[in-house]
């Protein structure tokens, strides 16, 4: 496996008594898109700001691409572009003029590829308007943009689709992946909105109060929620008292249609085929048998609200 | 940093509506103060022999004033723009470093407070030439020479100290008032202190100005020291604060 693009261990920081982030460890991975999932005020922004050496943690280290942001911000954000926030622009200048001034700023050759990168967030026809006249979804596009000069290696989006209409939501989620899967980017994104996670992220940890409670990728994180199997057979009590017995069923419910939702322990070994195997062994007639995973928003609120109790 | 500058002046031009107003009002005041004597002079010109030369040209002053406000509002926004509006967090995400775009924008400034001021500064030049000043000596190189380098340094100055204390207190509204209250209300309060303590009047930055613009009695090492020791404070104040404001 290549090295982290981005590797956070042990991150601390406190405001006077208030700890925004408590002992955060996580890796991103190059070309992948990692969501960082918390509630509002969870820290995910705190996170991002130390991330691009905007803000300072209190305690733990941080690099990305190999440097530490806390020692060598600018060979870490050389090629890392950003969106904190919102993206924020010079409201009289036009999109063309805003992206040739970031040029400058980011020297080389960037100024080169402002008129490519309007084309490739669909602003090319608006891009002599000035940015005061953009909708917020523009403005996010343009951030993107903006966040491409650098030609970056990784990206670090914050809540980029807040406020956007589900048109504007959809056309960012397509944007993403294509970031992902045609460039070879990594992007690291943060939200709190489980549905955007879902489907544009491969990796993601899960943080509340500052601390990240799992992490992993998206389809590990599912699968280690428990599983449940949907069960209809010809005998359903005498197949509840079979089901029973077995040390990996956690729960087995039966409603009143006879249907039997039985629940695996998450580490269970058990497969549909055995427990199909079981049944029929026993003489049984099975008419269905059907998986049903954790969506990540119960597992999500299974997590925070676990790691609440805690 | 050549690029970047190039860059941020095109910015800082691009704000069509003040630098408009900062051009458009000195040469307002410029042509109505023309008008007025032209008026004058037509009508009674026994009375108003004279309507260019030094009698025209000796509205400068005002032409300053107007220019020494303007040059403080670009300054302190320029100062204070980037966090208010978000966006310095963005720039320095480019790996552009904090001091680098501080002392970059220095000149930038300089040369867009002065240019604003240029304008009615020629234009008044032209009239004092042009129009008639019938029995009093026109307008020497010298004292154009002169009240452009008063112009320059007032304006500049002023600009300057705008734009350390605009970095340094983040708000474009605060910074105006508090680079204006410096000049308006400031020399008066400086002035006092001289009564009590007459060395320090050299290093007054008025009486500076004065003395390498005019001339005088004083040191004009001291002078010349005080117009950089002046600025140089204030940026120093803005730079600190450029340097440790989280973005």
């Amino acid at each position: 496996m290549a090295d982290p693009i981005i590797r956070c261990q042990g991150v601390t920081r406190t405001f006077g008594n208030r700890t925004a982030l408590n002992d955060v460890t996580l890796s991103v991975e190059p070309g992948r898109c990692f969501g960082f999932l918390g509630p509002n005020g969870a820290g995910k922004t705190t996170l991002i700001r130390c991330i691009l050496g905007l803000a300072h943690p209190t305690s733990g280290t941080i690099t990305v691409r190999g440097f530490d942001i806390a020692s060598d911000p600018a060979a870490a954000l050389a090629r890392v572009g950003a969106i904190v926030e919102e993206p924020r622009f010079y409201g009289y200048l036009s999109g063309k003029q805003n992206l040739e001034l970031w040029a400058a700023y980011v020297g080389d050759d960037a100024i080169t590829r402002v008129p490519a990168l309007l084309s490739r967030v669909g602003l090319d026809e608006r891009s002599g308007d000035k940015v005061s006249a953009y909708s917020l979804g523009m403005r996010q596009r343009l951030g993107v943009a903006r966040a491409l000069l650098s030609d970056p290696e990784v990206l670090v989006l914050d809540e980029p689709t807040n406020g956007l209409d589900p048109d504007g939501v959809a056309e960012f989620r397509v944007l993403i992946r294509s970031l992902v899967e045609q460039d070879g980017r990594a992007v690291f994104v943060s939200s709190h909105l489980l549905d955007e996670i879902e489907k544009i992220c491969d990796d993601l940890a899960i943080v509340n109060q500052g601390r990240v409670i799992t992490s992993g990728t998206l389809a590990d994180l599912l699968a280690a929620g428990g599983r449940e199997l949907t069960v209809e057979c010809d005998d359903a009590t005498r197949a509840e008292s079979l089901l029973r017995t077995l040390p990996t069923v956690t729960t087995v419910t039966r409603a009143a249609s006879g249907t039997l939702s039985v629940q695996l322990s998450p580490d269970s070994p058990e497969t549909r085929a055995g427990v199909n195997r079981m049944l029929v062994e026993a003489g049984l007639a099975v008419s269905r048998l059907e998986p049903r995973e954790d969506s990540l928003e119960e597992r999500y609120l299974s997590l925070v609200h676990e790691a609440g109790e805690a | 940093m050549i690029a970047v500058a190039q860059a941020d002046l095109r910015r800082m031009l691009a704000r069509r509506g003040l630098i408009l107003t900062s051009v458009v009002v000195p040469i307002a005041i410029v042509l109505i103060l023309t008008g007025v004597r032209i008026f004058l002079h037509s009508h009674n010109p026994g009375a108003h022999p004279t309507v260019g030369g030094e009698t025209l040209f000796a509205f400068i002053s005002i032409i300053g004033i107007v220019s020494v406000v303007f040059g403080t509002v670009i300054g302190a926004m320029f100062g204070a723009e980037d966090v208010t509006s978000g966006t310095l967090r963005y720039i320095l995400l480019t790996g552009f470093s904090r001091l680098r775009l501080y002392v970059t924008r220095i000149p930038v400034l300089a040369i867009v407070a002065v240019g604003v001021a240029l304008p009615a500064f020629v234009l008044l030049l032209i009239g004092a030439l042009a129009l008639p000043h019938a029995g009093e000596p026109g307008v020497t190189a010298s004292d154009g020479g002169r009240l452009l380098l008063s112009l320059v340094l007032n304006v500049g100055i002023y600009a300057l100290i705008a734009y350390g204390i605009g970095v340094a207190i983040r708000s474009t509204g605060g910074a105006i008032a508090v680079a204006l209250g410096l000049n308006l209300i400031g020399i008066s309060l400086f002035n006092l202190i001289t009564l009590a303590v007459p060395g320090v009047k050299p290093w007054l930055l008025d009486n500076a100005l004065t003395r390498v613009t005019d001339g005088g009695d004083t040191s004009i090492v001291i002078a010349i020291v005080a117009l950089i020791v002046w600025p140089a404070v204030f940026l120093a104040v803005g730079l600190v604060r450029a340097l440790r404001t989280e973005a």
